[in-house]
């Protein structure tokens, strides 16, 4: 016989995993050494078996808690006698822990798990002031000055964009995908590690280096189909030649949310986008990272960098912008630490709140089940009692039992996440490298959730199924003397509570759908299908020369099917937010500018005045146009025309304030914006720096925009231009919100078909209860009409309670609801109506069925029993 | 824990160590009470057993030997000490006074 341990390995691990101290050896030498004597005499899975209670014995909990398999035997056996009533509980459940977990789920994957790359908790975002709030990016020379002189950190930038790559020259339909420009340094500062080819390095990163590019393993698996032999092979930026050097291990994301499918060096930015090249002289900023070495601390390494900013060593005459009053250093280990920690710690409160809630409710729904169950088993309970167990063994039976129902449903609730998590990520647009699969974190926080929801099942029918004395315990015939006015009353709360919260979660929902019809409904205000927008990728230096845009219209004008071209600061659906302080108040509206052209291109009618004329663009003279809601808001009936805007402060101000001179119909996607009130046109000059989107009216929009982009192209070679049709980004918009829209809906289903199976349950239960006060009744002389009166009048009181909680709920906070819905107020009697309609509707019919058999019965055959 | 006395686990295992006659550890002690009783006996039952009479000093460990089936490593032997052979001894006169109690009523 050898020393070596015949323990399978199956089962080997279990016995290491447990502390044991200086026995290990003898407890490991023990149990494999009657492993092998049980398998000999009565195989291995008896072994197996016997190995399993031996280990558990191992552990001190579980050794004191002998009744355990008992306990669990009584609760398969109750779970055997009432399996509809456990079923629906767990059903419940499994639904609500996997709703949970699959938001929590998406939680942990875009807020709290750390970002990919080396030792997170030693990178930073480097801020200085802007607008007196820190902030990350920096203009490059300053970037530049950091990074040579720093000593206690490693100093690396980045710049985000979007570009379209192919692996032709043609680059036509490629979708445009995150793509990083970053420092020589970043990748190797991080830990982006080769996994096929090479990093980028500090060489890659000098002006004239010839162009490279890596791209992250999801891009190499998702999109250039595993292939290794790209490596080395020339691929196309938005049509620009580099070469792809290398795939970067899928172990590194870097501190950036939305994980980049390529990184290139900034030197390539004017190769690939057409930018300005990056030397100490560009204006562009990046952001700025650094990672503390070990040496260090965040605070010294923070001093040093502010030090550095303060004491710029070049000449005057090179530094243009004034140095930063303070440099701070904020965590960038995860997406919720550091500069975003405030607003996304909010976003997370709110979701877990929600998530509570919906446990909460599950949790109240099963336990009104174990509720109703253990006051039918008042009398088994007071047998064992009499029979001597100690209380704290019936009440240790029935948590129990509240434990087995928390882990059948999370495992089922697990489940049922690891198909809705995925479901839901794409619902809320998050991008598809986010990695939102179940790891550790979240199977831990299913388990917690499914512990702690089946403790709260369990624990206030063990707090009242116990407490009763022995002997009206024992008295207590079962259907005769009804049940403690103690549990009755606690369903009743339950029942309050689940109808409260569902009437909340009812109105949520009615309020979202009405939101996503009057939008689907009342259309956009212009017709967006034959609209489209033409831009360039970047600002680029063609782009910028005088003159291009003037010809870029006369070019797209000569185009066969274009009816109307015009010139907008923004696409119609991103405008820029301005805060306007009028009178004293401060509202919120969005602004424009734009030519002459601009409204006969949109279909947006002018209501009153006048539009702009060509030589009030030429000059952006001091006039504005409004839209109807600014107009409704700020004048008061009185008629703005000649107005000027007097008292409304737009920040920043820069001139005189402008004359209204019309008022524009209101575009829809601004009214169900909730941000602002409406818009305020200005005149866009052609003179403006940023390239313009020129905005398009035209017969046929997909072949239009083909025509567009080759006659461009044929007039501007080193145009990049990029051709939407309006309605495709319309439609984007209306899907959000209907998506929103069936999401609540979906969850008030849930809340409103727990709330249903709870009331149901109850009433059918307590009805039963008083099967022997029905049969009096009936006996004494009340009709089958009175007793089912009487029953869904007593049944249905706590429900209108609960209702009437919810509804005051949603009176006095609806205002949280407000920035979710639109073309509707918070407190829409329609939305609240009919929300109170479907709660009443489904509780009477969970009501009226069970009291209708009740009536139905022939009380001399209660009474006679 | 029951003071001085032992509980009837205790008492089947300090049985079971007598019997062994210093060969007792961990399995044969288990399998001892498993033949002797018909019942299921877990490790860790017999592990804390074992301890509680190390700690009442009816029992006391050494190391023993190295065995060729342990991979030549020594282990922990029971054996009982003096006192515990006087506590087997009492409790066997204990019931033997109770049964003759009990004949002699027949």
């Amino acid at each position: 016989m050898t020393g070596r341990s015949p323990l399978p390995r199956s089962i080997g691990w279990l016995l290491r995993s447990v502390p044991l101290g200086d026995r290990r050896a003898d407890v490991e030498h023990d149990f494999a050494e009657l492993f092998e004597v049980r398998s000999r005499e009565r195989g291995a899975g008896y072994a197996t078996l016997r190995f399993l209670a031996d280990f558990i014995s191992l552990i001190p909990p579980l050794r004191r808690h002998r009744g355990l398999f008992q306990d669990l035997r009584f609760g398969l056996r109750l779970f055997r006698k009432h399996p509809g009533a456990i079923a629906i509980a767990t059903i419940g459940l499994a639904l609500a822990i996997g709703a949970v977990t699959s938001v929590y789920s998406i939680l942990n994957a875009v807020l709290l798990r750390p970002y990919k790359m080396d030792d997170p908790s030693s990178v930073y975002s480097v801020t200085q002031p802007m607008h007196s709030r820190p902030w990350p990016e920096w203009p490059y020379d300053r970037f530049l000055n950091l990074q040579r002189r720093a000593t206690l950190t490693d100093v690396v930038a980045s710049l985000y964009e979007t570009a379209r790559i192919a692996t032709t020259q043609e680059s036509e339909g490629a979708e445009e995908v995150p793509f990083l420009f970053v420092s020589g340094n970043y990748l190797g500062t991080l830990g982006g590690r080769p996994a096929i080819g090479r990093t980028l390095v500090a060489a890659d990163d000098v002006p004239g280096a010839p162009p490279v590019v890596v791209a992250s393993y999801f891009t190499w698996t998702s999109r250039l189909n595993a292939d290794a032999s790209l490596v080395g092979k020339t691929i196309y930026v938005n049509g620009s030649p580099a070469t792809l050097v290398g795939v970067i291990s899928a172990a590194f994301d870097g501190p950036i949310f939305q994980p980049s499918a390529y990184w290139a060096p900034l030197s390539a930015f004017d190769d690939l986008l057409h930018g300005q090249p990056f030397t100490e002289s560009t204006t562009t900023h990046v952001e700025v990272h650094a990672r503390v070495r070990p040496a260090g601390s965040a605070a010294a390494a923070a001093s040093e960098l502010q030090a550095i900013a303060a004491n710029d060593q070049r000449p005057a005459a090179a530094v243009k912008a004034a140095a930063p009053t303070s440099v701070e250093l904020y965590s960038a280990a995860t997406p919720s630490s550091g500069l975003k920690a405030i607003e996304n710690y909010a976003a997370t409160a709110a979701i877990l709140a929600l998530i509570g809630l919906v446990l909460a409710l599950a949790c109240a729904n099963a336990a009104n089940l174990m509720l109703a169950g253990a006051a039918t088993r008042i009398r088994e309970i007071g047998l064992r009692l009499a029979l001597g167990a100690s209380r704290r063994r019936l009440v240790r039976q029935l948590v129990t039992e509240g434990l087995l129902l928390g882990l059948i449903a999370g495992g089922l609730g697990v489940i049922v996440a690891v198909g809705l998590a995925p479901m839901l990520a794409s619902a809320f647009a998050i991008p598809p490298a986010v990695d939102v699969s179940l790891d550790m974190r979240v199977l831990i926080f299913a388990i917690v959730v499914a512990v702690t929801s089946g403790l709260g099942a369990a624990i206030a029918p063990a707090r009242y199924g116990v407490r009763g004395n022995l002997v009206t315990a024992l008295n207590a015939q079962s259907g005769q003397t009804g049940e403690a006015p103690r549990t009755s009353r606690l369903r009743k709360v339950f029942v309050a509570f689940q109808a409260a919260v569902s009437i909340v979660l009812l109105i949520g929902a009615a309020l979202l759908t009405r939101t996503a019809l009057k939008i689907t409904g009342a259309g956009l205000g212009f017709d967006a299908d034959r609209l489209l927008a033409v831009t360039s990728s970047v600002a680029s230096a063609s782009v910028e020369q005088p003159g291009y845009i003037d010809s870029a219209i006369e070019t797209i004008r000569a185009v066969p099917l274009v009816e109307r071209a015009s010139v907008s600061q923004y696409q119609p659906f991103g405008m820029s937010v301005e805060r306007a302080r009028l009178d004293g108040g401060s509202y919120t509206l969005y602004r424009s500018r734009t030519d002459e052209e601009y409204f006969a291109t949109m279909g947006l009618q002018i209501v009153r005045g006048r539009g702009f004329t060509r030589e009030e663009v030429a000059t952006e003279a001091p006039v504005t146009l409004l839209s109807e809601d600014v107009v409704r808001r700020y004048f008061n009936g009185v008629d703005p025309i000649g107005q000027p805007l007097a008292g409304m402060e737009i920040a920043p101000a820069r001139q005189a304030p402008p004359t209204v001179i019309g008022v524009v119909a209101e575009m829809m996607p601004n009214r169900i914006r909730t941000e602002g009130y409406g818009v305020m046109y200005l005149p866009i000059s052609r003179k403006r720096s940023n390239a313009p989107t020129i905005v398009v009216r035209a017969q046929h929009p997909a072949a239009a925009a083909r025509a567009i982009e080759t006659a461009l192209l044929q007039a501007h070679p080193r145009a990049r231009p990029i051709t939407e049709v309006i309605g495709a980004d319309a439609g984007h918009y209306l899907q959000e919100k209907r998506m929103m829209a069936a999401l609540s809906t979906a969850a008030a289903g849930l809340a409103l078909g727990l709330a249903v199976l709870g009331i149901y349950g109850v009433t059918a239960f307590v009805i039963g209860q008083r099967a022997h006060e029905i049969g009096v009744r009936m006996a004494i002389g009340a009709s089958r009409a009175d007793i089912v009166r009487l029953l869904v009048g007593q049944s249905l009181r706590p429900v209108a309670i609960g209702l009437a909680i919810g509804v005051t709920v949603v009176l006095l906070g609806g205002q949280v609801l407000a920035s979710f819905i639109a073309g509707v107020g918070p407190r829409d009697p329609i939305a609240i109506g009919s929300a109170i309609v479907i709660l009443v509707f489904s509780a009477l019919a969970a009501v009226v069925a069970p009291a209708r058999r009740a009536a139905r019965v022939d009380p001399v055959t209660i009474l006679r029993v | 824990m029951k003071g001085a006395n032992l509980g009837e686990f205790e008492e089947l295992t300090l049985l079971a160590v007598c019997a062994m006659k210093g060969e007792a550890y961990g399995v044969p002690v288990q399998q001892f009470i498993e033949k002797a009783t018909g019942r299921r006996v877990t490790m860790g039952a017999v592990y804390a057993a074992l301890d509680r009479l190390e700690d009442k000093r009816h029992v006391r460990s050494f190391m023993g030997e190295a065995v060729q089936m342990r991979g030549g490593k020594r282990k922990r032997l029971f054996e009982p000490t003096a006192e515990g052979m006087r506590m087997v001894k009492s409790l066997r006169q204990v019931r033997e006074r109770i049964w003759r109690a009990i004949e002699a009523r027949r």
